[in-house]
């Protein structure tokens, strides 16, 4: 990895295409979640790639280099969400028509069809819980590199967990009741 | 004592496995004899094994590709602006550092009064102009060079 980053410090675009191809899907899909919008993602992604070739000197090897590249990634749909819409990292501001299909149909596609829901439900949380619940659940990172890569408090991150697992539950449970009944 | 409510705020830390090990034991204690609790903390459990498995988003058909070649375009305009901007450095040193030359040397050829300093200003003054002209031109021949170049390679 070392040998990787130096390469990528001397401007090696060879070195960028294999971080690039390591890290696609899941960088893309972090911008997904956070931007709820996959042309958005794309151009945030693209830009996220050229942050990361104008400070790469600057990172420190010391640290994750995974960390340091989704704070680049989180700073930069942070800003978009601004940009688009003050109040949006704290209200929902998007939400995924939902269309539930006759009971037959869902007999027949129950598990499918709950994920879609979910990520439904999902999709309509305020970006700051969703984004803590892909590190957390998606990215499978520990609390205190959440709060590293965000520069926010571990008590923060716990509380932005537990209330956007909260209300995902309640949402989900809104959309689907029928299926989320224990 | 921890009242049903402080428990059931838990239940989200719980479910996702971040409390310590006492409150999670306290928590698991509560659940034993709280059905209502159990019953929310379990649909907890399955919204977050759901999360955990949603479907990804389908990536875009040349992500990678654009991707690279965004990055050797910003890469190769850096390179270019730093260019301009030592180019631009380099006349502004050479400006000043000849201004000071004719200054100097005027003085000493032509004294140091009232008339003299008219004179020197004015020297210094096409001197300026001269250089920033000068400087325009390098410019501007610079980046013909690089359209050449540009349209070669493309």
């Amino acid at each position: 990895m070392n040998a990787e980053i130096e390469r990528l410090q001397r401007h090696d675009f060879g070195a960028l295409s294999t971080f690039i191809t390591r890290y696609q899907r899941r960088l893309f899909r972090y911008l997904v979640r956070m931007v709820n919008d996959s042309n958005i993602a794309g151009d945030l992604f693209q830009q996220t790639w050229i942050r990361v070739m104008e400070r790469i000197r600057q990172y420190n090897q010391d640290k994750s280099f995974e960390s340091w590249l989704f704070s680049i990634a989180h700073n930069l749909a942070v800003d978009h969400l601004r940009r688009r819409q003050p109040q949006s990292l704290e209200e929902s501001e998007f939400v995924e028509p939902l269309t539930c299909p006759d009971p037959s149909a869902l007999e027949q596609l129950v598990s499918l069809e709950r994920s879609e829901v979910l990520a439904g439900a999902f999709s309509s949380l305020p970006a700051l819980y969703r984004e803590v619940l892909v590190l957390k659940f998606e990215e499978e990172m520990k609390l205190e590199e959440i709060a590293d890569l965000l520069g926010a408090r571990l008590s923060t991150v716990k509380s932005r967990l537990s209330r956007g697992l909260e209300r995902l539950r309640k949402q989900f449970e809104e959309s689907y009741p029928q299926k989320t009944k224990i | 004592m921890r009242t049903h409510q402080s428990m059931q705020a838990s239940l989200p830390l719980a479910a996702a496995g971040e409390l310590s090990r006492e409150e999670q034991f306290l928590v698991e204690e509560h659940l034993k004899g709280c059905p209502d609790c159990t019953c929310e903390f379990a649909r907890l459990q399955q919204v977050i094994t759901e999360l955990r498995f949603l479907p990804d988003p389908r990536l875009p058909d040349y992500l990678l590709e654009r991707t690279l070649m965004g990055a050797e375009q910003h890469a190769a305009n850096s390179k270019e602006r730093r260019g301009e901007n030592i180019l631009l450095t380099g006349a502004v040193a050479m400006g000043w550092l000849s201004n000071l030359a004719v200054w100097l040397f005027s003085g000493y050829a032509l004294g140091n009064d009232y008339a003299s300093w008219w004179l020197r200003l004015a020297a210094s003054m096409v001197l300026s102009w001269s250089t920033a002209g000068v400087a325009a031109v390098l410019l501007s021949c610079q980046r013909r060079i690089e359209r050449r170049s540009y349209v070669l390679a493309s």
